[in-house]
């Protein structure tokens, strides 16, 4: 896997201030708008969203390109592979 | 246990946090390719009323406060999100409705439908059920 640090999302969506299952919803707002192939960082307060996120990523098989944990929140990387 | 594909709840309190872990459960089943059904009978009808849903009037305990305090997605804008994005539908128990008097009308927006329990029950079948 690449650097993520290295990663330029195509977009940033910060759902901080959202609550559980919010920024998971907000990442799905983005990504039904955005085309196949772009990449989609979600910047979440709320520590459960770095573990469901990416859970919810494999189920529906869209990928999961990792998270980073900064200080008191997490960037979480997607890609949108196919239409949904 | 076979592919887990339909997800029926049961929402039967008044309580709000109830309300809430529901439109949570059915949010995230909705969009991950869960078809679900939400059933609200009993006392869980008056938190679909138009007329305490513009009054914010709830009966929640701690956590209900919690989440007035933090300014959290309430559960009907949960649910109405879900329902743009995922296989999400709201009957209110027509049993109710009747003793109640109510119209559809009476119910907020995102309610589909009034059923009878035969056919909630037809959409049960081959369901995972929880109920709060």
């Amino acid at each position: 896997m690449a650097d993520l640090k290295d990663i330029k999302a195509d977009v940033v969506v910060d759902a901080r201030g959202t609550y559980c299952p919010g920024p998971l919803m907000e990442l799905i707002k983005e990504m039904r708008q955005q085309p196949v192939g772009a990449v989609i960082e979600v910047i979440s307060g709320d520590a459960g969203s770095a573990k469901d996120v990416p859970e919810w990523l494999k189920k529906v098989n869209q990928e999961f390109l990792g998270v980073l944990e900064e200080n008191n929140y997490w960037r979480i990387f997607a890609k949108k592979t196919k239409e949904m | 246990m076979g592919e887990f594909n339909k997800l029926a709840i049961i929402l039967e309190s008044e309580d709000y946090e109830k309300a809430h872990v529901a439109a949570m459960i059915a949010s995230v089943a909705a969009v991950s390719c869960i078809e679900v059904s939400i059933f609200v009978t009993m006392n869980a009808i008056y938190n679909f009323l138009k007329v305490n849903v513009k009054e914010n009037k709830f009966t929640g305990g701690k956590i209900f406060e919690k989440l007035k305090e933090k300014k959290a997605q309430m559960f009907y804008d949960m649910l109405d999100q879900a329902k743009m994005f995922g296989g999400l539908k709201i009957y209110a128990c027509s049993m109710v409705m009747d003793l109640l008097d109510l119209k559809k009308e009476d119910l907020i927006d995102i309610v589909d439908d009034h059923l009878g329990l035969a056919a909630f029950l037809g959409i049960m079948e081959g369901a995972q059920t929880i109920t709060f």
